[in-house]
């Protein structure tokens, strides 16, 4: 390849910059906002990145509203959810990937389009099943209405992974003397452990900041945070800055979390001895 | 005693029948190549084998023991694939150890017979790499090594070599055989390259569309070749085969030449004469026949010529350095090199 020019370059690292911009700013925003009063917060463009910094707004979160208990409901239900999706996903696409059976390519599309319709339309006929088998404002309910979610995706995502490993290093495990799930413990699962991890952290991100069905589906005891965080405007009040400071609590456990795992999903899942 | 027994094996995928009916007999520490094109069912054969396809009917039995209804852990195998299916995540020593570790083995023995299988093949210097740290021919070695790590019953071999360069692999060819002889492990290898089964096998079996065409020996195949199929398969440049007509003693070549035999034969007959076997020379002789040269390829130490009796195309290995005639060519073609064919069957005519 020839080098690229210097201009080549510039344009990039402008075209880049430029985006930084576009998707950080709204994060600065609310970073500096949740370390706003009321006031400062209208105050005016001027002083937006040029104030005394307070703490007043977490403190009036915690004291008015179960936060931690909240974060601890989305987190449950998060992993929960995510962890049942990979179970029955991986399993699935297992059998979509390596087996053969009338129908499969029919079932494949079908179960990715359950990912296609809007939410909304699930909302209403989930609620009322909830209602009847006692599901409602219940961790576990939510669990199972993400799990619902997330379970195409992760079906769609790991048929590929499993996909393009080569079934013969399964077949050579088993072989060498191991069991067809010896085989898939040893050799599937360690191959696929980049991919499970992407995928993963996609379902917890997905549940983490679910909105719609945390509303409908929970009241108080299974309450997510992002259920709570409007709640701060009010008839009386819009208080910007609470809600910068809840969406701080919401999103920094995930921003520290991606930034850890990010290296999973950018290494590559090539680290086959595979020739073909 | 580890012989190996296929039994009436068929497979069916579907409604598509691959195998429509297998037997062979290995004998201890015999090395039997499954040879044939494409498609043509011996990796399935192999894997059902290996027991990793399942059969529609018949018997697989190892070692004199019926294996059809086991695992392929309890069946006492191993198998080479044509990608290695080396363990990626796994060092090569881990790749090595891993059938006695599922065993159980204690470690300094695992120890002891990793590094016995690396110094045979020469890999110790592998040992902690990964497989994606190696080059073919090393994975193809590494990949040799777990087959023999446990000593197993049969060694089954799908393509091994197919993956590599044709100098490694004419390297590589030399040392299977090698090896599997001084193991005197019995084993069934698979193969589309006519040339490794003729180098490396105690017998070939050839086969079509999962039907065997002929077994026996590489020099009684390329001599004796039971079908146009096997004769034009084996053998390379392939064996010249044309259609002629009987008169008697006499065979009439499309030209109208006239080429006389020592055997009676009847109406039309397919004669194959392998390119090696013509004689090619300036001068005409007694029963020769004119030979019109289209295109010469130089390969060094032979020549392949390509030409025509009359319309009838016709390729001829000169193996010596001679100088071509330049015109006026004839070719001979002895008697005891004819094969000839029933045109309908294909099959050898006794
Ligand atoms: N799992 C399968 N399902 C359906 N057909 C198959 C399957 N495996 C192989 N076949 C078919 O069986 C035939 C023989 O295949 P194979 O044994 O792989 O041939 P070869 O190894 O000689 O190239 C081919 O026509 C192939 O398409
Ligand atoms: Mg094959």
């Amino acid at each position: 390849m020839a080098p690229k020019s210097r201009l080549y370059w510039i344009v990039c690292y402008f075209i880049l910059a430029l985006y930084g911009v576009f998707t950080l700013l709204p994060i600065a925003y609310l970073v500096v906002s949740s370390f706003k009063t009321q006031l400062q917060i209208y105050a005016g463009v001027s002083s937006t990145f040029w104030f005394t910094p307070t703490l007043e707004s977490y403190r009036f979160i915690f004291e008015t509203k179960p936060i931690l208990h909240m974060l601890m409901n989305t987190l449950i239900v998060s992993v929960g959810s995510t962890v049942f999706s990979l179970v029955f996903g991986t399993i699935a696409a297992y059998a979509l990937a390596r087996y053969r059976f009338r129908g499969r390519d029919d079932l494949a599309f079908y179960i990715l389009s359950i990912r296609m319709f809007p939410p909304i339309v699930a909302a209403l006929p989930i609620f009322m099943i909830f209602n009847n088998l006692n599901l409602l404002d219940s961790k576990i309910g939510l669990i199972i209405a993400y799990t619902s979610f997330n379970l195409p995706f992760v079906v769609w995502m790991m048929t590929g992974f499993i996909k393009a490993v080569p079934v013969q290093l399964e077949e050579a495990a088993m072989v060498d003397g191991q069991s067809q799930l010896g085989a898939i413990r040893d050799i599937l699962l360690p191959v696929l452990r980049p991919s499970i991890l992407a995928v993963a952290i996609f379902c917890i991100i997905f549940s983490w900041n679910e909105f719609l069905f945390a509303l409908i589906l929970t009241k108080s005891q299974a309450k997510t945070l992002p259920v709570a965080i409007p709640e701060f405007i009010t008839w009386t009040e819009v208080g910007w800055n609470y809600v910068a400071a809840a969406g701080m609590v919401l999103v920094m456990p995930v921003l520290i979390f991606s930034f850890l795992a990010q290296r999973y999903m950018v290494r590559g899942m090539s680290m086959g001895a595979i020739k073909d | 005693m580890a012989s190996i027994d296929i039994r009436n094996l068929r497979k069916k995928f579907g409604d598509l029948e691959v195998i429509p009916g297998f037997s062979l007999h290995a004998e201890d520490r015999e090395f039997i190549s499954l040879l044939g094109p494409s498609g043509c069912g011996k990796s399935t054969i192999l894997r059902i084998v290996a027991g990793l396809e399942e059969l529609t009917s018949g018997d697989v039995v190892i070692a004199g023991r019926n294996v059809t209804a086991l695992e392929p852990k309890d069946r006492d195998i191993a198998m080479v694939f044509q990608n290695y299916a080396l363990y990626p995540h796994k060092s090569v020593f881990e790749n090595l150890a891993y059938g006695l570790r599922i065993r159980k083995r204690p470690e300094d023995e695992i120890r002891k017979r990793v590094t016995e299988v690396s110094e045979l093949l020469q890999i110790q210097q592998l040992l902690q790499r990964r497989p994606a740290q190696l080059s073919g021919g090393q994975q193809q070695r590494v990949a040799m090594g777990r087959a023999i790590m446990r000593e197993p019953a049969a060694f089954l071999f799908d393509e091994p070599l197919s993956n590599l360069d044709a100098k490694l692999r004419n390297h590589m060819r030399v040392e299977i055989r090698q090896l599997q002889q001084r193991l005197g492990i019995t084993t069934l290898y698979v193969t589309h390259d006519q040339v490794e089964a003729m180098t490396m096998s105690d017998r070939i079996v050839v086969l079509n569309h999962g039907m065997i065409e002929q077994i026996g020996k590489p020099l009684e195949i390329y001599e004796t070749p039971a079908s146009i199929f096997v004769a034009t398969f084996i053998g390379s440049p392939a064996m010249n085969l044309v259609r002629v007509r009987t008169d008697g003693n006499a065979l009439v070549f499309p030209s109208g030449d006239r080429l006389s035999v020592e055997r009676q034969l009847q109406g039309d007959v397919v004669l194959g004469i392998r390119p090696e076997r013509i004689k090619l020379s300036a001068s005409k002789s007694e029963n020769s026949l004119p030979f019109e040269i289209v295109l010469v390829e130089e390969l060094g130490a032979q020549k392949i010529i390509h030409g025509r009796i009359g319309a009838t195309e016709m390729t001829v290995a000169f193996p010596e350095d001679v100088p071509l005639p330049t015109n006026g060519a004839s070719v001979s073609l002895p008697g005891n090199y004819l094969h000839f064919f029933d045109p309908e069957s294909g099959k050898r005519l006794a």
